[in-house]
């Protein structure tokens, strides 16, 4: 690929600075339906990316047919010379050393009769469980992608990562459960998860009636996970600093959580779901502060914001297709000293929360939200008590942030987000 | 290499195969205020080859151009793998067809510069509204060429599509609001018509609305849904339980009702491809030519949207909604313009009739629990209803309940039918596809309002 890639840049010359990607993906996805596995898909899809700066201005154009690369350049070319000059010039990152992140032998390679077996153990170690609880849809899906990349500033890099995820909603009765066991290294924890997931499928009968109140909430991973990485991330990254779409534009320094939580980037760590040694720009990725015991330090950046705002690029540019374009790598949030049967017992009377209903139904710009839960559970003197139905909870995560009671030990990372279950005071529960 | 060969050649490794291949091209101009913000075009090529063998399917799917042999032959593996399957009905008659939907002005041909300068115009007017501290626009043409083969088969539906999608950001003091619209048709440049003051006015108005709005009371109450409200809910909470895979794998709450009245006798619902909005298509992605097909009637349940694998499951007729998001994925019962049958009642009189409730509007997200049948929506904007008059503007309001509760609830249905226009797709297992609702204003005398207090 990097011959290709060496290509473009040799005949971009003439045009004007240029970056080129290609990413091959490879999927292998063994579906379970029904208590059954009923398909199996493979796939592969590769694509070539070209970006044309032009003094200020830019364009970019992809292509399937890699061959077809000079027209794709061509293209790209063709409609920087027609945009608009941006405000400031762009600047390509020049040639950098990177870490080696190695792909993890044993999961590149895992075959597909591999992940049938898994998707077997899921189906027969659910139903050893409880003979009546079934898995109506359930995945074990096996991701890799290579990414080479390069631009006419010195960049050339070249990386490979993976994950294999298996996803299973289980039903009893009129309950259900998600579980979700995501790995980047290894094979996923097949009885784990089965053993969650099955049990709060069990714990979930009859439920009742949630009462409408102001009370403490445990909100664990998949309640907390998606309300940081769909609304504190981005207002956390500098493109919505610059545009008005951050409710931390001039916080830098301030205290605006509390000072239990820090949080951090992190897209070096070994065996992080996403890990990744350079951004889409080719800028090597780092450990970036963005919180500090409750205090605003840092955004983070691609080449674009960091230029606009004074800064250096946090390596977390995360296409070419636009300026600027930003994400996150490994967001770590800081880990408690208590474990979450702990911060039950503390808690006393509240509701627990295993997972939240539509996170894009939150405003992402305010934080505020209000949305209905899965799995939610009465606390009465400091034990979980009975399931609760249609119950929903609201509030603003930003100002639920200012007051957080307990951030409990247990970390996981099912997404980009490494959090663990935490705990708020009066929140609004809606039955 | 020509699909069709390639599936007469191998005849004899498989039971059925099909084959979807799609040539597409996008243009996307995204401006954030006065900035570009991304100028691109992307072109590309992609296939899917889904075999059954002995009811095992086996899928692969790939953008390499020649190796569709070597793809075919993945597909076999993959169902071989397979011990136990369904037998899949697939309907054997020979049709061969080629669908194009000509816009009037081809959105390629329209120079970069024209399309930025569109797009500066509708920031502008956004902008003079003080408040407003950021607006994006964003134009995204697409053209695509979707090929079904199989032995029998060979269809192609070649079409151009533009969306449109307008962002406004407002800020007074301490307070941000944000607000979206969009617009979505199968037509070429003409369909920018339709962005005029009038339709960035309603955007401004709500965002500015909202920067004002007091935070919804919560608890059980009455509430009158406009157009697009009614309409997601009826595709978020009724559709999808309609979906047959949800049927056949018990995650739906309509399990076991099919022609008994369960909703209200003034709900008459259907799914129509054919219909000209946002979802529509002529053949589904198995080839099966699309057609009106009635959900509700009356109250009644009476019928499920099928792909081939569930109506065969299940023992029906294949309704034409298999669809998938692009050749990389396998084709799943899904709606496409979901129509509620208009009633008799006027908004005004819907109003009259509630003490204390909510007017909403618009919607910005929903979500379904299947199994349970607890659903959530948010409204773009509400308004307290008092004494049978719009009173208050509120924001942040989150509607939920239980589908089979709810549906018995509707003590109105309006007489005023309108599709929203929006550039709108449903999600479903990582698939999205186009998709529209055709809907009057409704009523339904209970629902649990999220909101703060």
């Amino acid at each position: 690929m990097q011959e290709i890639l060496n290509k473009i840049l040799r005949k971009g010359k003439k045009y004007g600075e240029v970056e080129a990607v290609i990413t091959d993906s490879e999927t292998k996805d063994v579906i379970i339906d029904d208590n059954t596995v009923k398909r199996i898909v493979t796939g592969n899809n590769k694509v070539l990316g070209i970006r044309v700066t032009l003094g200020k201005r830019f364009g970019y154009a992809t292509t399937t047919r890699i061959n077809n690369w000079e027209n794709c350049l061509l293209e790209a070319y063709n409609i920087a010379k027609a945009s608009n000059e941006l405000i400031i010039k762009p600047e390509l990152p020049g040639k950098q050393r990177y870490e080696k992140l190695v792909l993890d032998k044993k999961l590149k390679q895992t075959s597909i009769d591999e992940l049938k077996d898994l998707a077997e153990k899921l189906i027969n170690e659910t139903k050893q469980a409880n003979k009546e609880i079934t898995l109506p849809e359930a995945n074990v899906t096996k991701y890799i992608q290579t990414t080479n990349l390069a631009n006419s500033n010195g960049v050339t890099a070249s990386d490979t990562n993976g994950m294999i995820t298996v996803a299973a909603e289980a039903v009893l009765g009129d309950g259900t459960a998600y579980e979700q066991a995501s790995v980047a290294k290894g094979k996923p924890n097949i009885t784990k998860l089965v053993r969650v997931m099955t049990d709060l499928c069990i714990k979930s009968q009859n439920p009742q009636k949630a009462e409408t109140r102001k009370t403490s909430v445990i909100l664990d991973y998949f309640a907390i996970a998606p309300l940081i990485e769909d609304i504190v991330i981005p207002a956390l990254s500098a493109d919505n600093i610059l545009s008005n779409k951050s409710v931390f534009k001039d916080k830098i320094g301030e205290g605006v959580c509390s000072p239990l939580l820090s949080i951090t980037d992190n897209g070096l760590i070994k065996g992080g779901l996403c890990s990744i040694p350079f951004d889409a720009e080719g800028v090597k990725t780092q450990k970036t502060e963005l919180i500090r015991k409750g205090g605003v330090i840092g955004f983070l950046h691609d080449s674009f914001t960091a230029k606009k705002m004074n800064t250096s690029s946090t390596g977390n540019c995360t296409s070419l297709l636009k300026r600027p374009a930003i994400g996150p790598t490994n967001i770590i949030t800081s880990k408690g000293d208590i474990t979450k049967q702990e911060m039950i017992k503390e808690t006393r009377e509240g509701v627990l929360i295993t997972s939240i209903l539509g996170i894009h139904q939150a405003n992402q710009i305010t934080g505020e939200f209000s949305l209905g839960t899965v799995n939610a559970f009465s606390i009465k003197n400091g034990e979980v008590a009975e399931p609760l139905r249609d119950c929903m909870i609201s509030g603003n995560i930003f100002e639920m942030l200012k007051q957080i009671k307990y951030i409990g030990k247990e970390q996981r990372q099912e997404s980009s987000v490494k959090t663990s279950p935490m705990c708020f005071t009066n929140i609004q529960v809606i039955g | 290499m020509d699909f069709q060969v390639l599936l007469k050649k191998n005849e004899s490794l498989f039971d059925y195969a099909d084959i979807r291949a799609q040539t597409y091209t996008t243009d996307i101009t995204k401006l954030n205020n006065q900035e570009v913000e991304a100028l691109n075009k992307n072109e590309g090529y992609s296939y899917g080859i889904r075999v059954l063998i002995n009811g095992s399917t086996g899928f692969a799917h790939s953008t390499k151009l020649n190796d569709a042999e070597g793809v075919l032959k993945q597909a076999i593996k993959n169902a071989k793998l397979l011990k136990q399957g369904v037998k899949i009905n697939t309907p054997g008659e020979k049709i061969s067809d080629k669908i194009i939907i000509k816009p009037q002005i081809n959105p390629f041909d329209i120079d970069y510069k024209d399309k930025i300068g569109f797009l500066k115009e509708v920031i502008s007017s956004l902008r003079k509204e003080d408040l407003i501290k950021n607006a994006t626009a964003t134009l995204i043409f697409t053209k695509e060429n979707n090929e079904f083969i199989t032995i029998n088969k060979k269809i192609s539906q070649e079409f151009i599509q533009t969306a449109f999608v307008c962002e406004a950001t407002a800020r007074k003091l301490n307070e941000i609001e944000h607000a979206r619209k969009t617009l979505g048709a199968f037509k070429g440049y003409e369909a920018l018509k339709e962005i005029d003051e009038e339709f960035l006015k309603s955007l401004k108005d709500e965002v500015i609305t909202n920067l004002n709005a007091k935070h919804a009371p919560v608890g059980r109450m009455p509430i009158v849904c406009d157009q697009a409200l009614t309409g997601v809910f009826f595709h978020e909470a009724i559709g999808h339980a309609c979906e047959a895979d949800s049927i056949i794998n018990k995650s739906s709450v309509f399990i076991n009702k099919k022609d008994q009245k369960i909703g209200s006798e003034l709900v008459t619902l259907y799914d129509d491809p054919t219909m000209d909005t946002w979802g529509r298509y002529t053949y589904d992605d198995e080839g099966i030519k699309a057609k009106r097909v009635p959900m509700f009637n009356e109250g009644v349940l009476s019928g499920f949207l099928h792909s081939l694998e569930t109506a065969s499951i299940m023992n029906e007729e294949p309704t034409g909604n298999g669809r998938a998001q692009d050749p990389s994925s396998l084709p799943l019962p899904r709606m496409s313009n979901t129509v509620l049958k208009p009633g008799t009642s006027t908004k005004e009189e819907m109003i009259k009739g509630v003490k204390k409730g909510i007017y909403a509007l618009g919607f910005s997200g929903g979500v379904v629990e299947p199994v349970t049948g607890q659903f959530s929506f948010k409204a773009e904007r509400a308004y307290l209803i008092e004494n049978g008059e719009i009173t208050t503007p509120l924001k942040e309001v989150t509607l939920s309940g239980n589908i089979l509760q709810t549906i018995k609830l509707i003590n109105a249905v309006g007489n005023d039918p309108r599709d929203a226009k929006q550039a709108s797709y449903c999600g479903k297992s990582g698939q999205h596809v186009n998709v529209a609702d055709i809907s009057p204003h409704i009523r339904i005398s209970e629902i649990i309002v999220g909101g703060r207090v």
